[in-house]
């Protein structure tokens, strides 16, 4: 709220301890305090006291400390900053008020008994004494601020909405307020509390209670099965509220929670609508396997994308072994709890948000020019063989394209363009003594930045509980999201040799030179390099076909909750999580042109083809839980028991054909009727899991706090005599600010120490490495296909789940009520029994079975800190969190180092996972005499090349043994900075998020020089060794030569630390007196981006998408985008 | 569970039978074309890694002919079969035999590479299987004695519906490859006896027929072959070889030293010949230079090939390989004719070089050659001319190239190592080819071959890794 009041002082013990004081140093001769009759209050009220050279505000806090004397000042007014020295000896509140104020234009005036009103006598029509002639003269409301312990609350603030008229509580907590406009809103608000708002209404008595917001003494979290307060919590969890993920233009959940929570890392990899693949991980890898994080909406494991993020009330990320034990066998990677909102009691309450923006790509790097490609590649092939006498670009190529006729074939600029991005949410809420509701229905429109991709989504949020008795609740929360996907499409006919999809017209706009046109002077679409391919750009475009993804999910789950007595409660629930998905992808026929002889068509796509998938997932889960709460006096104990089951069946079909007779019909059956040209597939899966849990917690005066849980799941997983395991955790917390010695501190608001332990399991070990399975392969005889098996894997029958041993450390503490806030973990885990594929010799013939062998540690901290204030109607919060995770191998049953060679990594105990492998680069190499001085590399290597160490193995010659290691090659130290302004009417939200520290192998086809004859260069490594520019940042150009400079080197290794402002908010709150003459609760309009600002060395790729091992993975990958958009906020 | 397991497996000869089925995915298929260009017939666009001398331990060319994953499926046969209930022997001997070809032909190149390597027998469990290498000779030894067994175990003939498979004949032709990789001239000179004594074989009488998917399966001269069916499976050797102009990737073209080693039609070596003009060089040619290549200024379905339009840049030697690519319509990259692993003229030709290395002239090598020569319209030998060993050596080695190249999966190269000629013909400039004052002579690269290192091929370096007591070559340390 905007505040107009320079809120008063108030002496209630209480609310000293939560007021933002500051210290007062005047010192205090206390004399008497009579409570007589109302009347004579002031007269009678004595004080004695001698503050020297004190602020008069301070020395008016002195009075309100002692007296139930409130003051009541416009700071414009009221000069309260003026160093006075002051003595009183037995005064009355006037005369020490005529002192204070001897010679100043201010005047006081008795509102009530209590309550003086300083005004600036020269004023004396201000706003205070107009707000005052309305109060005083025309109650019309009054009633009673408590706190949440029934406690009388002075000095609160009381506002009618969208004025500036308002009043205090005085010290019976009591207030009253005139002249109420009709519809009015009274706003409550005091320092340190949640803010309330009321709708007065034909009431004459509002009473309110208020609660404590800044540490959230009764804020509660969702934990596995159940609920905690926050306060009481012994594990590691981070809360995500709905405020801050509202109004972030993500097509996606996870973007929206990136940076939010410290230690929870979100890498998102590609940037299609509808196809961003997202890696989450917790507090970093601590195993070789897949190990994602379980997430559960609403208590119902579900994928994370599941949901719209504006039907979300908040968010647990559940990190420490002690907060997912519970979880066991799927807990390793941590839990994602996420809780839909609720409705609250009251009238219905329809909230509208929209916006609207455009999107472009973050960064794309710029490639060389045509004519600079040509120089590039004859240089190249120059540097590759001297004696070379003829040149892919003749000397009239490269003045066609230095001439101004020419115009450069600029591929990323024909497929990327801006793209319209808009949401539109509406929601209806509401509920009464013996119900709730919440309604909400969302749609979600992303046309793609890059040709032929787009998506769209509705989603649909159905959330009721009902009082069927005082026994008896019934509660069901249900969502149904239907999205489509449009892409190019990927359905080759067999064999037409054609790659199409995004990832192929990504390959291509990377890789293709400026030189080389997708369409023909015609206008046709053209082959490239001479018929080598149809254009990437015309096949994957409209024309080229298209892929239709539809998929329709539905989540829902009962709960039937039954009250045995006052203490013990039972509850059945039963959920279920369905999918089904259609993905039509039609491939349509298509000439291509040759673009020197455009009437020639050189590659024809004759036949069209048409594939069809069908998918299904159907998930069950039925819950049966028992709760028991009981107060003892002191203790307070809480146990929970359940047992729960779990299915999951999948399956798959896919049907194709071809050759159909127009490029409009998208019935298989219209396809050629050659079976030889059909294609079919399928596959189905399953698994099965049971699972019995408990928990048992207990505090002692809400001090000291004690926990334990424990899970014992049966995974289908295994077989069947090692299938069953254990999963315990213990933790405790004391909360020492409760402690009788800090408790009336008041500079430490809150202080809890945390310590767990805890045991879960990662059972992602694929669908049955135990048995040893066929794989259905086909050989040809006769002209006919001949079924043909083999035995892919090495199976495992004893294999079992990997255990994760998990101990945390933490402190939360809280100053001066919410001014500094801090929480600070330090874990540590190991994880054993890892799933290996310990490497085998060659000579075994196998791929390596899969084995619970390794061991790895994994150790971290987290920080997160905040600040909040307010300087007058300026209010602001800070957040910034950091946190590192590393981890080390401990053992790999023996065997190591492993030397990853296609993805340029080792992996040996002692050290960390997957550090980067190769030769250790040592500049250039400058002359002849360099180069037959140092170890020989290659025959061709000359000066320009890059110089390999030489580090032993064989002295005069650069080997594999050569090879060192290079630094890890995870990202360390993820954070994230959030910062809310309020002023007045306006908000202003800024939040960024990056990696402190990052090495990465930029490669791709155009990442070294002209890794292909196919490829081209950016405009960075026009920054090239010749003799010219030795001290170049690349070596000589070259062509291929993959003995030379393009084998793998530190070199190569880049820094992809950055730090990007992820999203920036701009918001105006339109005032009361406009909202009230629309009807309006609430409006606000805003402006916002999203990944507006990056800052990285990276060269010119974006700095999230993370760079490849083996494959190009840079260069195949939908750039992320930028987004601007407009929006608004409407309550009703 | 979505796949069935091997559990249930092993129970009828149809297990047996579609286990052997999936081993021959592991023989040379199409994309073998591609060792053409480890030895001096082809030149690959990008880089001639091998013939270039550029490989090193980790070159993925070398990891990929490392291939323990068949010889144990092989081995397991060996091992599973005996389960099967109620199989009759003669079934039984029909797809051990398979698998016992296979086994030989994949031990049998790994060893022509790698010389040295580790000898595996049965199944091994894991940790037993961090052996170090055996000698070559041991290895040869052993796949000697499997051969013999496979050439006992399999039927001479098929019926149409097994069309494909493999033969006696097939195990007989890679007995005599093997001996005479090794050597072992007499032997070889007698297994290759052995199989023209079938009676089964003999040469298809059009040789350009033979790479064209008609004749699949059809003539008695391919005595192996890789399948393709049409619309089934597919392969891309015009990708591979084919000018750019024409759908194709020019990934390897050929070299102007395997064009000039065709004679002239009369049966003269080029610098001998009278027909031979430099100007006008790709006429009066050896019938099989009309079907082995596309040579500038030629029409070949409705493609008139010019190297140096700009479209075709990739053209580098101005050559293109034509076997197999012959029949495949404009605009369509894919064919289906056979990829052909042996034929009886190899068979003619390796009897008749490992009789004149054991004995010299004598007159079955004459008719041997002779059948070879006539069935391409040249003129029978030159008794005369080629009347020593010596003569007759360079005769039967040219002989070779001339027939077998693209084919097999990199004869060429196999030959020049085990010939000890590879300093000879790999040390050079690569240069397209020349046609005074029409097609300039390019300098295209420059290779180059160490005796001392390159006739062994460096165990990989993935394997090394895995293996405690697997050393590297002391060549490649």
């Amino acid at each position: 709220m905007k505040k107009f009041w320079k809120p008063p002082f108030s002496v209630n013990e209480k609310a000293k301890k939560l007021i933002l004081t500051m210290k007062l140093t005047v010192f205090i001769v206390f004399l008497t305090l009579m409570q007589v009759s109302a009347t004579v209050y002031s007269q009678a009220t004595k004080f004695s006291f001698r503050a020297e050279n004190k602020q008069v505000v301070e020395v008016l806090r002195q009075i309100e400390d002692n007296s139930d004397f409130r003051f009541f000042f416009l700071r414009e007014q009221v000069d309260v900053e003026r160093k006075v020295t002051v003595t009183a000896r037995d005064a009355t509140v006037e005369q020490i008020l005529e002192e204070l104020f001897r010679g100043q234009p201010v005047s006081y005036e008795f509102a009530n008994e209590a309550l003086i009103v300083l005004t600036r006598s020269d004023n004396p029509l201000g706003s205070v004494n107009s707000y005052l002639q309305g109060n005083l003269q025309q109650p019309a409301v009054s009633g009673k601020v408590n706190d949440s312990s029934g406690q009388p609350l002075p000095g609160v603030t009381v506002v009618i909405k969208g004025t500036t008229r308002g009043t205090v509580t005085n010290a019976d907590g009591e207030y009253s307020l005139t002249n109420i406009p009709e519809d009015a809103t009274l706003v409550f608000s005091f320092v340190g509390m949640r803010t309330q708002e009321t709708t007065v209404g034909d009431q004459t008595r509002i009473n309110v209670t208020m609660e404590v917001d800044a540490i959230g003494i009764e804020e509660v979290v969702a934990v596995g099965y159940g609920v905690q307060k926050k306060v009481n919590l012994t594990g590691s969890v981070g809360v995500i509220d709905a405020e801050k993920l509202e109004n972030r233009s993500v097509g996606r959940l996870e973007q929206a929670l990136q940076g939010q929570v410290s230690g929870l890392k979100i890498v998102q990899t590609t940037g299609q609508p509808g196809n961003e693949a997202i890696d989450i991980l917790i507090r970093g890898k601590s195993t070789f396997t897949d190990n994602p994080a379980l997430t559960l909406i609403d208590g119902i494991p579900s994928s994370i994308n599941q949901i719209n993020p504006n039907d979300i009330e908040s968010i647990s990320v559940l990190k420490d072994a002690s907060s997912t034990a519970i979880y066991g066998a799927r807990a390793a990677g941590g839990v994602i709890l996420i809780t839909t909102k609720k409705g609250k009691t009251g009238k219905p309450r329809v909230s509208y948000d929209n916006y609207v923006g455009f999107q472009q790509p973050s960064r794309f790097p710029e490639k060389v020019t045509a004519y600079e490609h040509a120089i590039l590649f004859t240089e190249g092939e120059m540097n590759d063989d001297p004696n070379r006498t003829t040149f892919k670009y003749t000397d009239e190529d490269i003045a066609r394209f230095s001439s101004s006729d020419w115009a450069d074939h600029n591929w990323a600029e024909a497929i990327l363009s801006d793209a319209l991005q808009t949401q539109h949410n509406i929601s209806v809420s509401g509920g009464s003594e013996t119900q709730d509701y919440y309604v909400s229905g969302g749609y979600l429109y992303q046309d793609g930045i890059v040709i032929n991709t787009g998506f769209e989504k509705y989603t649909f949020q159905y959330n009721q509980n009902i009082k069927l008795s005082e026994k008896f609740k019934l509660g069901f929360n249900g969502s149904f999201i239907s999205d489509k996907r449009t892409a190019p499409s990927e359905a080759s006919v067999p064999g037409d040799g054609n790659v199409r999809g995004v990832i192929h017209l990504m390959d291509r706009v990377y890789r293709w030179g400026n030189t080389i046109p997708f369409k023909t002077p015609n206008g046709d679409w053209a082959t490239v390099e001479g018929g080598l391919e149809p254009s990437a750009i015309g096949i994957n475009s409209e024309e080229g076909g298209q892929q239709i993804l539809k998929r329709k999910k539905v989540l829902g789950k009962f709960n039937l909750d039954y009250s045995i007595t006052k203490n013990l409660k039972l509850t059945g629930i039963y959920g279920i999580n369905w999918e089904q998905n259609r993905q039509r992808d039609f491939s349509a026929r298509m000439k291509f042109y040759d673009p020197d002889n455009p009437d020639d068509v050189t590659w024809d796509n004759s036949e069209n083809a048409l594939l069809i998938t069908n998918s299904s997932s159907n998930y069950q889960n039925s819950q049966l839980l028992i709760n028991y709460d009981k107060i003892f006096d002191a203790h307070s104990v809480s146990v929970l028991a359940g047992y729960t089951r779990e299915w999951l069946y999948q399956d798959s079909e896919t049907v194709g054909r071809r050759d159909f007779l127009t490029d409009d019909i998208y019935a298989i059956s219209a396809g050629s009727a050659d079976r030889a040209s059909w294609t079919t597939a399928g596959v189905a899966s399953d698994w099965a899991l049971a699972s019995y849990i408990g928990r048992i917690s207990y505090s002692y005066k809400d001090k000291y706090l004690a926990e334990a849980a424990m899970r014992y799941d049966g995974s289908s997983r295994f077989v069947e005599k090692i299938r069953w395991g254990f999963f315990p955790s213990f933790s405790a917390g004391w909360r020492i600010t409760e402690e009788d010695f800090l408790k009336d501190n008041d500079i430490l608001t809150y202080l809890k120490l945390r310590l767990s332990w805890g045991q879960v399991g990662n059972q992602n070990v694929g669908y049955y490495p135990f048995a040893d399975i066929l794989a259905i392969g086909e050989y040809y005889f006769n002209n006919a296909v001949q079924k043909a098996v083999y035995t892919p894997i090495t199976p495992n029958p004893e294999l079992t789940w990997e255990t994760k041993t998990g101990s945390n450390l933490g402190l939360d503490g809280n100053i001066k009520n919410g001014l500094f806030s801090f929480e600070f973990d330090v874990f540590k885990e190991r994880t054993e029994d890892i799933l290996l594929n310990v490497p085998v010799p060659t000579a075994y013939g196998k791929p390596a079975p899969v084995q619970n062998a390794g061991i790895v540690d994994n150790k971290g901290w987290e920080l997160e800190l905040g600040h909040r204030n307010s300087l007058r109607d300026f209010s602001y919060g800070i957040t910034f969190q950091i946190s590192d995770a590393t981890n080390k191998v401990i053992d790999l049953y023996g065997t190591g180092p492993w030397i990853d060679i296609a993805n340029n990594n080792i992996t040996e105990e002692g050290h960390p996972m997957y550090e980067w492998y190769g030769y250790k680069a040592e500049g250039f190499f400058q002359s002849e005499e360099e180069v037959q001085n140092h170890s020989f590399q290659a025959v061709q290597t000359g000066p320009g090349d890059i110089k390999y160490q030489e580090n032993g193995g064989n002295p005069n010659t650069i080997t594999p043994d050569d090879r060192v290691r290079l630094g890890r090659s995870d990202p360390r130290f993820p954070y994230g900075v959030r910062i809310n302004l309020d002023y007045r009417n306006f908000d202003l939200i800024a939040f960024g998020q990056g990696v402190m520290s990052h090495k990465v192998f930029n490669n791709g086809w155009t990442a070294y020089n002209f890794d292909r004859s196919y490829s081209t260069l950016f405009k960075y490594h026009l920054d090239r060794w010749t003799p010219e520019t030795p001290n170049a940042r690349f070596p000589k150009t070259r062509i291929g030569g993959s003995s030379l400079n393009a084998q793998f080197s530190s070199f190569w290794l880049e820094n992809a630390a950055y730090f990007r402002l992820k999203n920036v908010q701009l918001g105006y709150n339109v005032p009361q007196n406009v909202l009230t003459k629309f009807k309006l609760e609430r409006a606000r309009i805003y402006l916002s981006g999203e990944n507006l600002l990056t800052f990285t060395k990276l060269l010119g790729f974006d700095p999230e998408i993370p760079t490849g091992t083996t494959t190009r993975l840079v260069e195949k990958r939908y750039p992320l985008s930028k987004i601007y958009n407009i929006g608004i906020n409407l309550t009703f | 569970m979505d796949q069935p397991s091997s559990e249930t497996f092993w129970n009828s000869a149809e297990d047996a039978e579609m286990w052997v089925n999936y081993l021959y995915n592991s023989l040379p298929d199409f994309e073998s074309v591609l060792r053409e260009d480890w030895s001096d017939n082809g030149f690959h666009q990008s880089i001639s890694i091998i013939a270039a001398g550029r490989h090193t331990p980790s070159t993925n060319y070398v990891e990929r002919e490392w291939d323990y994953e068949t010889i144990r499926r092989c081995l397991e046969l060996f091992q599973n079969i005996e389960k099967i209930p109620n199989i009759s022997q003669e079934r039984k001997n029909e797809l051990m035999g398979q698998a016992r070809f296979i086994l030989v032909f994949t031990y049998f190149e790994m060893m022509t590479l790698f010389r040295d390597i580790p000898l595996v027998k049965e199944p091994l469990p894991i940790e037993e299987s961090d052996i170090p290498k055996s000698p070559k000779q041991e290895v040869l030894t052993y796949i000697l004695e499997q051969i013999d067994m496979a050439i006992n175990e399999l039927p001479v003939s098929l019926t149409a519906s097994q069309s494909g498979k493999i033969t006696k004949g097939a195990a007989l032709a890679l007995k005599a490859r093997m001996l005479l990789y090794n050597e072992r001239w007499e032997e070889a000179a007698a297994a290759a006896k052995q199989l023209m004594d079938l009676n089964v074989y003999e040469l298809h009488p059009d040789f350009g027929e033979l790479f064209i998917s008609e004749t699949d399966n059809k003539t008695n001269e391919i005595i192996l072959a890789y399948q393709y069916v049409k619309t089934v499976k597919e392969h891309q050797l015009i990708r591979r070889l084919h000018a750019i102009g024409n759908g194709g990737f020019s990934q390897v073209t050929a070299t102007p030293s395997l064009a000039n080693a065709f004679e002239c039609i009369d049966g003269l070596p080029i610098d001998e010949s009278p027909l031979y003009d430099p100007e006008n060089p790709f006429e009066n040619r050896d019938t099989r230079f009309y079907e082995t290549f596309i040579f500038p200024y030629q029409t070949i379905n409705g493609f008139y090939y010019d190297p140096l339009d700009p479209a075709n840049w990739l053209s580098l030697t101005f050559l293109h390989f034509r076997k197999y690519i012959n029949d495949i319509e404009k605009g369509k990259i894919t064919g289906d004719s056979n990829w052909i692993l042996i034929r009886y003229a190899e068979v003619l030709l390796t009897y008749a070089e490992a009789k004149n290395e054991a004995s010299g002239p004598e007159n079955s090598i004459y008719d041997a050659l002779d059948l070879v020569r006539l069935r391409a319209g040249m003129p029978v030998v030159d008794r005369d001319k080629y009347n020593t060993k010596e003569k007759l050596r360079m005769l039967i080695r040219n002989e070779r190239r001339v027939e077998l190249s693209v084919e097999g999966g990199g004869l060429r190269y196999f030959d020049i190592i085990r010939w000890r000629i590879a300093e000879e013909v790999l040390n050079t400039i690569v240069t397209s080819f020349e046609v005074p004052g029409k097609l300039p002579k390019n300098n295209l690269d420059t290779w180059v071959f160490d005796p001392n290192k390159h006739y062994v091929w460096p165990i990989p370096q993935s394997a090394i890794d895995k293996a405690k007591n697997l050393e590297q070559h002391p060549e490649w340390q």
